[in-house]
């Protein structure tokens, strides 16, 4: 296409938007994590031991670097839809929440010497919390994915995978107030498995929902196709 | 005739501020669908890209592909543009990016007819994409003068000659303001690291 023809029929195809600044879309996200949170702590009920639970350090720390984890991973996601804004801070958040995670459930482990309970804890039983997971997941990752579409999503696969991570770890703050069992190899296997899961998952998805190419291919496709049913003259 | 106005009238209400923040108000404008504005906005765009993919591609056929293919990125992305930000910035974001996609694309096959820009070495494209965002947020830093020569020879891929024209300083002042802006990024971006 002639460069004057192609910048023609972009006039054309102008429509006028709204700014939606970035600002604005992280708070809409942190009041959605907020709702989502309580929405997930009302309709799940809670364990049995929580008084006693919430006054571990423990507990404090772990669910801390889940809703840091959570709610960072959402944010950069968002970041990473305007080219300008800068992601390094929020990576090394995330990155950083989910090590703390990741080494206090393992630190547990290594001190209370757990080992004789791992059948216990690897029971099938634990899948009612990776359903449970997979299904709150839909909620935080559908709203992030709906202020996504107002951004230019140049990563696409990285921006997937943030989405379900997202949704993934803040689910996962959700289950630490209702399942009541502790074992690491219980968390391992069915909190952080099917949030690995979501991950991979959103990884290819994302290529696949963010696609430039596809999105470009597509208004090609309808220059070109309006330009062809275009009259002469 | 509705268009021809427009043209007329971001042309003739524009204020005379420099180049980026013209682009800039054309970018606002465009968003808020002044065709006319939109359409001087994608003819100056467009020269700046294809200067910056020139300096990238060597072979001429690949050159007017992947600038139409930036221009439409733009086109696709300009919802997503704040308009606070320098547009500029981001826009060579965008261009930097695409390019990056094509070169894994092209990877696939062949990498020689491929050449690096004069600022980045050619890297894996994750850490080029850090280090850029990296390069952006401390070139907005500098001051002024130094910002728009860097802008200039290694985003926009001006020659010397040219920019010292455009900026009516001597060539020779320009390379000295250029190497000095240089060092400074340097030690800012190290310091970062």
């Amino acid at each position: 296409m002639e460069r004057a023809e192609l910048i023609s029929r972009l006039k054309d195809d102008l429509h006028p938007s709204r700014p939606h600044s970035l600002k604005r879309r992280v708070v809409s996200w942190l009041a959605s994590c907020l709702l989502f949170l309580l929405l997930a702590f009302l309709s799940t009920g809670t364990r049995a031991d929580l008084n006693t639970i919430l006054s571990s350090p423990r507990f404090a720390i772990e669910t801390l670097a889940l809703v840091i984890a959570g709610v960072t991973s959402g944010v950069l996601a968002l970041f990473l839809s305007v080219p300008t804004a800068r992601t390094r801070r929020s990576t090394v958040v995330v990155l950083g929440a989910a090590m703390v995670w990741i080494i206090s459930i393992i630190t547990t482990f290594i001190l209370q010497m757990e080992a004789a309970s791992i059948g216990e804890g690897v029971r099938l039983a634990g899948m009612a919390c990776s359903t449970e997971l997979l299904l709150f997941s839909a909620i935080p990752a559908g709203v992030l994915l709906l202020l996504m579409r107002f951004g230019a999503n140049l990563s696409a696969h990285l921006s997937g995978l943030l989405i379900l991570l997202s949704a993934g770890f803040l689910s996962m703050v959700a289950l630490q107030f209702s399942c009541a069992q502790d074992h690491t190899a219980h968390l391992l296997l069915y909190h952080l498995f099917p949030v690995a899961l979501l991950g991979t998952v959103g990884w290819v998805a994302g290529g696949r929902l963010f696609s430039f190419e596809r999105r470009l291919e597509q208004k090609k496709e309808e220059l070109f196709s309006d330009r062809n049913s275009r009259p002469e003259g | 005739m509705r268009n021809a106005s427009n043209t007329m009238e971001s042309q003739t209400t524009l204020p005379r501020r420099d180049e980026r923040e013209e682009l800039r108000l054309l970018a606002v404008r465009s968003k808020q669908g002044d065709k006319g504005a939109y359409e001087e906005l994608l003819g100056r765009v467009y020269e700046r890209i294809e200067q910056f993919v020139s300096n990238r591609i060597r072979l001429e056929e690949l050159r007017e592909d992947i600038t139409q293919d930036i221009i439409l990125s733009v086109h696709l992305s300009l919802p997503s543009y704040s308009g606070v930000d320098s547009f500029t910035a981001w826009l060579f974001t965008i261009a930097r990016r695409r390019l990056i996609d094509f070169m894994r694309k092209k990877k696939r096959h062949t990498v020689e007819e491929i050449t690096d820009g004069p600022w980045f070495e050619l890297q894996p494209a994750e850490e080029e994409i850090a280090g850029l965002d990296c390069f952006l947020h401390e070139l907005r830093k500098l001051p002024e003068g130094k910002q728009r020569v860097v802008e200039m020879i290694h985003l926009e891929g001006k020659s010397t000659e040219v920019a010292s024209g455009e900026l009516g300083i001597t060539e020779n002042n320009l390379r000295v303001t250029l190497h000095r802006a240089v060092q400074e990024l340097k030690k800012k971006l190290r310091e970062n690291q």
